[in-house]
């Protein structure tokens, strides 16, 4: 029987041996090739025609919604301050911990692995109190709590990145629904959308 | 705080690339390319899948470096680049792509143990292989694991201790040595 202090240091041994026979052929000459040819031939913004189609029908049957339903749209009356904000919540879980950042015109989380993640809100569950400068959130089991700016908070919910998904800010913010959009100046390339407040 | 030749390499590091000089990529693949090419590999199973990935991991370092605001988490900060590459990729390639490049690194010595090993890592699910690769190659600390997937700290440990028992189990249903046949008298 393989002990649990011995399969660690087996499992350590056996990666490090893999890494080790990993012939490495990469020099910089092959990145900036890469990085000259994604500059010159912008195949990928292709690939999204069909997508901006389906995008921008999708976002005038919104803007009609919230018409009919007296949603705040894009540009409206900024009950919202700074907050990026959809008409409703996901079902991820996933946890984000870090510090909240509001500042005057962005909302964000400045993660452990040190990176600014826009937060993105559910207008049904969030309120933003501009007298307070701070967050209004009601979890799905009633619960309210209210956030301000530098403390420790812990979100569950879903993200999303240009990295993983090769869509970049100003796409992202072009192809979401909002009821809220985020000011230009925003750290984009990281999304969370917040589904609880732990 | 920040200190040390390795933290003081990292803001120079840094800082070239913020300021956009082209030497510092290079720089930056002499740093870390073997270790985010092992971490790639390991998710992956496949050589030219693993280079593909630490191109990309450039290329996004390059892009992204305005948003790293402390350059003592540049190696976190690319290790977690590098693992969502290689999911993503994964995500998109056929599952059997490793498998029919066919290479196994720590496997040439022909040892009983390491094949089962290697064997059975191919049997994990990716997200497991990165929690591993993450955590018991990189040194990654689970809540660094975990923020490096986009996962909760208790789905880290989930993955590491059912990683854990799946190569447990491989271990001993695989025969560390083949028996040898008797003699006949």
């Amino acid at each position: 029987m393989t002990g649990d202090r011995d399969l660690e240091t087996l499992v350590r041994r056996h990666l490090a041996a893999e890494a080790d026979e990993l012939p490495f052929l990469l020099d910089g000459e092959a990145v900036r090739r890469r990085l000259a040819e994604q500059r010159r031939t912008p195949w990928h913004l292709l690939a999204l025609v069909p997508v901006t189609a389906a995008i921008v029908l999708a976002v005038l049957v919104g803007q009609a919604l919230m018409a009919d339903s007296g949603v705040d749209g894009p540009g409206g009356p900024g009950v919202w301050g700074p907050l990026a904000v959809v008409p409703s919540a996901g079902g991820e879980a996933a946890l984000n911990t870090g510090t909240l950042r509001i500042t005057e015109t962005c909302v964000f989380l400045d993660t452990a692995g040190g990176e600014s993640e826009l937060l993105v809100w559910p207008a049904d569950r969030t309120r933003w109190d501009a007298s307070a400068g701070t967050v209004g959130f009601t979890n799905s089991d009633g619960s309210e709590v209210n956030l301000r700016d530098g403390e420790l908070v812990s979100f569950g919910g879903g993200g999303d990145s240009t990295v993983e998904g090769g869509v970049s800010g100003e796409e992202w913010v072009a192809r979401t629904q909002w009821v809220a959009r985020p000011d230009p100046s925003c750290p984009m390339e990281i999304r969370w959308y917040v589904n609880e407040v732990v | 705080m920040c200190r040390g030749i390795r933290c003081e390499l990292n803001e120079q590091l840094v800082d070239d690339l913020r300021a956009r000089h082209p030497e510092a990529i290079e720089r930056l693949l002499d740093e870390y390319g073997r270790l985010l090419q092992a971490v790639a590999f390991h998710i992956l199973r496949s050589h030219a899948d693993a280079e593909e990935v630490v191109i990309d991991t450039m290329l996004s370092a390059w892009g992204r470096i305005g948003t790293l605001r402390d350059p003592a988490a540049l190696r976190p900060w690319l290790l977690r680049i590098a693992a969502r590459h290689a999911l993503a990729r994964r995500r998109r390639s056929a599952p059997d792509h490793a498998l029919l490049e066919g290479v196994q690194p720590a496997t040439s010595g022909a040892d009983p143990e390491q094949i089962a090993l290697a064997e059975a890592l191919e049997g994990l699910p990716p997200r497991m292989r990165a929690c591993l690769s993450l955590h018991y190659y990189a040194g990654l600390s689970v809540a660094e694991t975990a923020s490096a997937l986009g996962i909760s700290p208790n789905t880290a440990k989930y993955h590491l201790k059912a990683g854990l028992e799946q190569l447990r189990t491989a271990l001993e249903v695989e025969p560390r040595v083949a028996p040898r046949p008797r003699a006949e008298a």
